[in-house]
């Protein structure tokens, strides 16, 4: 073997090297913040749940499941537990029920189309925070839901109408993304098979129930646990129309974890909370996906 | 009937009677979505008037008087302007990070075969079964303790990655033949050529999109900077916002009403424009091919 043949395959097996360490190289940064930023605290949080720290989340002492059961002994949060699935259900399906007229409303794409579309998936541009400013102008006793149907109660200071004032702001914010997710799944509906159903003599609401609805089974489906879930988790309507009242009726979980840990310092019942909020996500999951096996149609 | 109907009529006036129909059904349409917008409009007509209206029992849609009062208020004394630049500092630090970090990690995916590739992608998919929520007083202690409360680095470092961001190019750049990659390595392009000379530009379409929804989301997020901003100066918009309306601006809530508007302008203009983008995104990443 002469030199140049060596330096040759020096290169090869330099070459082949690199390429083995390359793809690590470039996968450890996410690696390395998921794991730092996911699951880290993921544990930490599992870990505090089951301790007692102190206002800084040092760890004091091990309690096993207290937290639990002191939590479980506390009717409030029985309490907050209802008001959590009763928001969920509302806003499960309630956006459901307005992207499905918006998004059927609009599947035909006519000249224009674009301009009502445009205006019905705007809402998901706004900000919770920023559509709390103008619901909570809407609400209110002089506000203009009183001004149309001439009543002078504060909706949002009522027990009874708080959480679906709330609710339907929530609503308001949602509907943009599932009506695109919608008009998707009903836009890739086959012409022929509604063309067909036409000559048989379908109407236009059987051919609404029998054929764009199973075809864009998946979407509606995806759309009605992508509400439940972020119903779970968001809480800024929440927080800015009626701070989780009147009397804890709009208080849900994750409003309470972040009450709990941030204006109380009291991590350990904010973390038990927090587990207790990955085990019904965890859980609604595991129905979606039972049911999605068994109910949608591909 | 309606068939024998259009039989005796001439197609002219079919024809006319169709387009009526439509014209009609636009009409309805675009009704239907200035309800939906209400919201929005009452945000900006409400501001827009003097504060003895704004407490009136019996509102008018348009103000009797108009007024840019709190507007002037707004820019003077509450600190918008930075409020919405931080936002913008916060959505670039994490967009870059989405680009950097997500493009690496999806090449990874598609253009190597390397062992542990399966485990890696089940971790990122399991991760995105951890909600955000459950993580996060673990992750403020962190930031806490870090020292970080109120910068961007503690705004910023724990979104630094997503999911979203990887799957959203992963499912691209599957899609680009493998053909390429390999005349390219004969032309004696390395990966990383390859990835910032070729794949780079030709993926626009698909960062545009990344790029749309990484603004809206992060604009518009807040329980983290609700957790690690104190100061008035670290503030996203949103925060800022909160806590105009909870403090002691609450009393004349046109000042409120005002601020609301502006900080919402950025998301309308960005979603207006970018709609085909950001629903080509939105498809495609959740999709988790």
């Amino acid at each position: 073997m002469n030199e140049q043949q060596m330096l040759h395959l020096q290169a090869v097996k330099k070459k082949k090297r690199r390429k083995k360490v390359l793809p690590y190289l470039f996968i450890l940064p996410t690696v390395l913040m998921y794991c730092s930023w996911c699951y880290f605290p993921f544990i930490k949080s599992i870990v505090l749940s089951m301790t007692v720290s102190n206002a800084r989340g040092e760890i004091k002492k091990w309690v096993w499941f207290d937290n639990f059961i002191r939590l479980f002994q506390d009717e409030k949060t029985w309490k907050i537990l209802g008001n959590t699935f009763k928001f969920a259900l509302m806003l499960g399906i309630g956006t459901l029920m307005v992207s499905m007229i918006l998004s059927l409303l609009s599947v035909e794409k006519v000249r224009f189309c674009r301009v009502y579309q445009t205006m019905y998936a705007l809402p998901m541009a706004v900000a919770s925070v920023a559509a709390s400013v103008a619901f909570k102008q809407i609400y209110k006793a002089e506000g203009l839901l009183n001004a149309v149907i001439g009543g002078e109660t504060n909706w949002l200071l009522q027990e009874n109408t708080a959480i679906w004032a709330v609710a339907v702001a929530s609503i308001w914010c949602a509907v943009g993304s599932s009506f695109l997710f919608l008009l998707v799944g009903f836009r890739n509906v086959p012409l022929d098979l509604l063309e067909s159903s036409k000559m048989d003599g379908a109407n236009g609401l059987q051919r609404i129930l029998k054929i764009m609805l199973p075809c864009a089974s998946p979407q509606i489906f995806f759309v009605i646990f992508l509400n439940i879930n972020s119903s779970f988790k968001s809480f800024a309507m929440i927080r800015q129309l009626t701070g989780g009242g009147p009397n804890n009726s709009t208080m849900v979980l994750t409003y309470e974890i972040y009450s709990q840990a941030i204006l109380h310092g009291r991590f350990e019942t904010a973390c038990a909370e927090a587990m207790m909020l990955c085990l019904i996500i965890v859980i609604f999951q595991r129905i979606q996906f039972r049911l999605e096996n068994k109910l949608v149609v591909y | 009937m309606s068939t024998s109907n259009s039989l005796l009529a001439s197609p002219s006036k079919q024809h006319m009677k169709r387009r009526a129909k439509a014209v009609l059904a636009f009409i309805f349409k675009v009704g239907l979505g200035l309800v939906i917008l209400f919201p929005v409009f009452v945000m900006a007509s409400w501001s827009l008037r003097p504060d003895a209206e704004l407490v009136q029992y019996g509102a008018t849609l348009f103000p009797k008087t108009w007024t840019l009062e709190y507007y002037k208020w707004a820019f003077e004394n509450l600190n918008l302007i930075r409020y919405i630049m931080n936002s913008f500092i916060q959505f670039f630090i994490i967009f870059a990070g989405h680009v950097i970090l997500s493009s690496l990690a999806a090449y990874a995916f598609v253009f190597f075969k390397f062992k542990g590739a399966a485990l890696i992608f089940t971790m990122i998919l399991v991760a995105q079964v951890i909600p955000g929520e459950v993580t996060v007083i673990a992750n403020y202690i962190t930031i806490q303790k870090l020292g970080l409360i109120d910068t961007f680095a503690g705004l910023t470092l724990p979104s630094l990655v997503s999911g979203m961001s990887i799957f959203m190019l992963r499912q691209y750049f599957l899609t680009i033949p493998k053909e390429l990659k390999e005349a390219s390595e004969l032309d004696g392009c390395g990966d990383v050529r390859f990835l910032l000379k070729i794949l780079l530009p030709i993926s626009v379409p698909t960062y545009a999109s990344l790029a749309i929804y990484d603004f809206i989301g992060v604009y518009n997020s807040w329980f983290w900077p609700l957790l690690v901003t104190n100061s008035d100066d670290m503030r996203t918009v949103q925060i800022g916002l909160a806590q105009a309306m909870g403090g002691q601006v609450y009393d004349e809530y046109g000042r409120v009403l005002a601020a609301a508007t502006v900080a919402v302008i950025p998301t309308i203009v960005v979603f207006v424009i970018g709609q085909e983008y950001l629903i080509r995104g939105m498809v495609s990443g959740s999709v988790k091919g």
